[in-house]
């Protein structure tokens, strides 16, 4: 994979998209530009993701994939699914991967206290949900080409990170 | 069998999802992704969302892997093998706010999760919901 070595000013990245369609596909063109250009030169456990969404991609291109009928994993599904990866902070745990029978690949946060995330991109919308305990749930949808949404990523870095913070007391 | 046992679901009963994919669950991890609850989308021949379960209280281990056999892989179209389950408590799919609706066919033990919403984003919350209560038992 070629690595852009690119230094921008946070000014080009920060305009709103317009409506149109055109808009929206150049906002997708410059994220992934802003994604690529940010990458560290070691993927970490990134690369193994990608690897991995490909495996699943190529596992399940063909309808009935599940032996029920499940809708097959098209490449523009893994194209989503990879997307989101590129997108994922350096400091989060690597979520696993899930074929979906409705043709996507989900992705899955789990730890030991049984806290579980579930975030599944479908043609057009991120749906997701986080069960941080019985009485803690969360979920919702957003358009996909908006990229992860704030609330999700707030409760991906509280409690699936990978780096943890201490507050000494005075 | 009682009719009692097939008309009402006690919720301490356990309940019990075969899993057939390697890929609804982690073994090492005893982890049951919640792809494995995800009922079907509605079709002109089975217009409600239902995901197949078996009510397995009282089953000795060795009976409910045998139930798997006979009643799910050897109906499976390509009888793929029974390779663990999902265990619940009926308790566990009712605090979702979903039911159990007992469904005969093909055996006295198996039922559906049905109550199921319309949209996606809260199916895909109860069956993050049902992941987290699952206990994952896996076939030796």
């Amino acid at each position: 994979m070629s690595q852009a070595v690119a230094r921008t000013t946070e000014r080009i990245w920060a305009s709103n998209t317009g409506l149109s369609q055109e808009s929206k596909q150049l906002f997708r063109v410059m994220k992934g530009t802003r994604i690529h250009a940010n990458e560290p030169l070691s993927l970490g456990w990134k690369r193994d993701l990608y690897y991995r969404a490909i495996e699943i991609g190529q596992e399940c291109a063909q309808a009935d994939w599940d032996g029920y009928g499940g809708a097959a994993i098209t490449p523009e599904a893994v194209t989503r699914t990879l997307e989101l990866i590129a997108e994922l902070p350096e400091m989060l745990q690597p979520p696993h991967l899930v074929p979906s029978p409705e043709g996507y690949i989900s992705l899955q946060w789990h730890d030991q206290e049984r806290r579980i995330v579930s975030v599944s991109p479908k043609e057009d919308r991120l749906v997701w949900a986080a069960v941080l305990s019985d009485d803690d749930t969360q979920y919702g949808k957003a358009p996909l080409w908006k990229g992860w949404p704030q609330a999700l990523n707030e409760i991906l870095l509280a409690h699936f990170s990978n780096v943890r913070f201490f507050f000494a007391k005075s | 069998m009682s009719d009692s046992f097939l008309q009402k679901v006690d919720p301490q009963e356990r309940i019990s999802r075969y899993l057939l994919l390697q890929k609804s669950f982690d073994a090492k991890a005893q982890i049951v992704f919640a792809q494995a609850f995800k009922p079907p989308r509605p079709k002109p021949e089975s217009p409600v969302r239902q995901t197949s379960v078996y009510r397995t209280q009282g089953v000795e281990e060795n009976e409910i892997w045998e139930l798997g056999d006979r009643y799910v892989t050897a109906l499976h179209p390509k009888h793929w093998p029974v390779l663990g389950r999902a265990d619940l408590t009926a308790k566990d799919v009712f605090d979702a706010n979903l039911t159990i609706v007992p469904n005969p066919d093909p055996h006295p033990r198996h039922a559906d999760i049905e109550g199921w919403p319309s949209q996606d984003e809260e199916i895909e919350m109860k069956i993050t919901y049902l992941a987290r209560k699952a206990l994952l038992a896996i076939r030796s």
